[in-house]
């Protein structure tokens, strides 16, 4: 727990450590972590009842930034948290990027019913820092006017921060990945994370709707006996998703005369892991984003539309059944007219 | 006007042939068996494998009334013939099983026996991976609640 909390007191980590609420919240969330480790780890010999965490270590997967069991970027068909297909499972996360310009916390929490149904929360905070300053001039340059000219939901300043909530539905279809061997057949899940974005003029002032879906598809296959006689994990998804930068910067955008539209894309994602042990596992993930155009067909519009796919490649380790600690390196690309928004992600994952 | 970049067609053909099991076929060539120490080296990890799984308090109740030297026998012959040891097994998972009530849960604990007996008794992992994966796939047939 100390390490998390001396990466939330990074020096450029200002807005979020002087808000008393997001500080509240957070550590409530510590010390929900805490005690559901503590509690599993107790009931961990106690027999196969209902909390009992059935399910063999990493299975639950970890949590993707949007509150799902998955990788760091993607959801996977997996039900969050260790139960079995008579048994409740659960999961509580804890995520820091840190990119050039920006800093992302997100939290929340899964529970997993019967190995069948996943519902989620996640809190994302996007702090811009010292880079809203930045924003706030760059946009005042292209209209040629002073700062306090701009309309308020586009003034910046220091310190701000984008947020948004994130509600998750995920239901398994079919399959199993680890009983699955010697098939091709997959386990596959849809789902839909429903997001909420705090920030509703500053989106709307971008042209977009602060808030909207994320449907997906996704199929997970796990070789126990893969690569080098190691667990080799492959995943792809379908989304079907109009969310500008995963709903950070809203979702939809303008059509050529000026008026909001909101046309569903469908985009490719997957992921793949190789265990290096039965508990550490080196990855990587593709996860392709929409591109709608924002702010206007102008210069100004072009820079803060342009969109990257996101990508990572990550290191999860499991030092307990019920935890695990994943670092990646992300690459966000451009966000927000900033280009090479890429950095250091770190996750903790606490489940039952 | 924003276009996007051409890593998203590619991503389309690299996700779906990723799907495809190019990891699945390769075990074939290698003599498991003797990685397990052959047929004294598969019996020591039987014996041993069942006796932690009979004092697992998660299921060591399925196995009260289990005759144990004739599952350890058993056992050693179909782990035989599943990592190539030439020994003939033939019995029907879904019949021995089909009266115990095994859940999901309980199966899994003991193939998490089944893989901590085998660390401790240092079987290579890709022989140990080899036996999982075979065994993981009879879970229709053992599990019935
Ligand atoms: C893939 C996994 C499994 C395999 C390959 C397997 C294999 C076998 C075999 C070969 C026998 C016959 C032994 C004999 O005739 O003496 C047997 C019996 C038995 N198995 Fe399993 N088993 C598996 C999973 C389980 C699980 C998960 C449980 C419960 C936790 C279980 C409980 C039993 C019991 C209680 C018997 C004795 C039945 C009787 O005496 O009639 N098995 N198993």
């Amino acid at each position: 727990m100390k390490s998390i909390q001396t990466t939330k007191r990074s020096p450029t980590d200002h807005s979020l450590c002087e808000d008393p609420r997001v500080r509240r919240r957070v550590s409530l969330l510590y010390a929900g972590i805490i005690a559901v480790a503590f509690v599993c780890s107790a009931s961990a010999r106690a027999g196969t009842g209902i909390l009992d965490a059935g399910r063999l270590t990493a299975t639950g997967a970890v949590t993707a930034v949007d509150g799902s069991a998955g990788g760091g970027i993607n959801p996977w068909a997996v039900i969050a948290g260790y139960g079995t297909n008579r048994q409740i499972g659960g999961s509580t996360f804890y995520t820091h990027l840190t990119l050039p310009n920006f800093q992302l916390n997100a939290y929340g929490a899964a529970i997993g019913l019967f190995d069948r149904v996943e519902l989620s929360y996640a809190r994302q905070d996007f702090s811009l820092g010292n880079t809203g300053a930045q924003l706030d001039g760059a946009i005042a340059g292209f209209f040629g006017a002073p700062v306090s000219g701009l309309p308020a939901p586009l003034q910046f300043g220091a310190n701000d921060t984008l947020s948004q909530d994130i509600i998750g539905l995920k239901v398994r279809l079919f399959g199993n990945i680890v009983y699955d061997q010697g098939t091709l057949l997959p386990e596959v899940s849809v789902g839909v994370h429903y997001h909420q974005n705090n920030n509703t003029a500053t989106i709307r002032a971008l042209g977009a709707r602060p808030n909207g879906s994320t449907f997906y598809i996704s199929a997970s296959k796990l070789y126990l006996d893969g690569l080098f006689g190691r667990y080799t994990f492959v995943d792809f998804n379908l989304n079907v998703t109009d969310a500008n930068q995963n709903g950070l910067l809203g979702f939809g955008g303008l059509d050529r005369n000026g008026a909001f539209s909101n046309r569903y894309h469908l985009e490719p994602a997957f992921s793949i892991a190789q265990f290096i042990t039965r508990t550490m596992a080196v990855g990587y993930e593709f996860r392709a984003m929409p591109q709608n155009q924002l702010v206007g067909y102008n210069a100004l519009g072009d820079a803060v539309s342009r969109t990257s796919d996101w990508q990572d490649i990550f290191l999860a380790y499991f030092p307990a059944k019920f935890v695990s600690i994943t670092a990646a390196y992300a690459r966000l690309g451009a966000i927000a007219s900033l280009p090479g928004q890429n950095g250091l992600y770190l996750s903790l994952n606490a489940s039952f | 006007m924003i276009t996007r970049n051409s890593q998203f067609h590619r991503a389309w053909v690299l996700g779906v042939l990723l799907m495809l099991p190019a990891v699945a076929a390769q075990a074939a060539g290698a003599d498991y068996y003797a990685q397990f120490g052959g047929a004294a080296g598969m019996r020591a990890l039987v014996n041993a494998f069942v006796n932690r799984v009979v004092i697992d308090p998660r299921i060591s109740a399925y196995f009260r009334r289990t005759n144990i030297p004739a599952l350890k026998a058993a056992l050693a012959l179909q782990f035989c013939q599943l990592e190539g040891g030439n020994c003939k097994f033939s019995m029907s998972m879904h019949a021995v099983h089909a009266q115990l009530g095994v859940t999901q849960a309980a199966f899994n604990a003991l193939a998490n026996d089944l893989y901590l007996t085998m660390d401790r008794r240092a079987i290579p992992m890709a022989a140990q991976n080899n036996l999982l994966a075979k065994l993981a796939a009879m879970e229709p047939q053992v599990v019935t609640r």
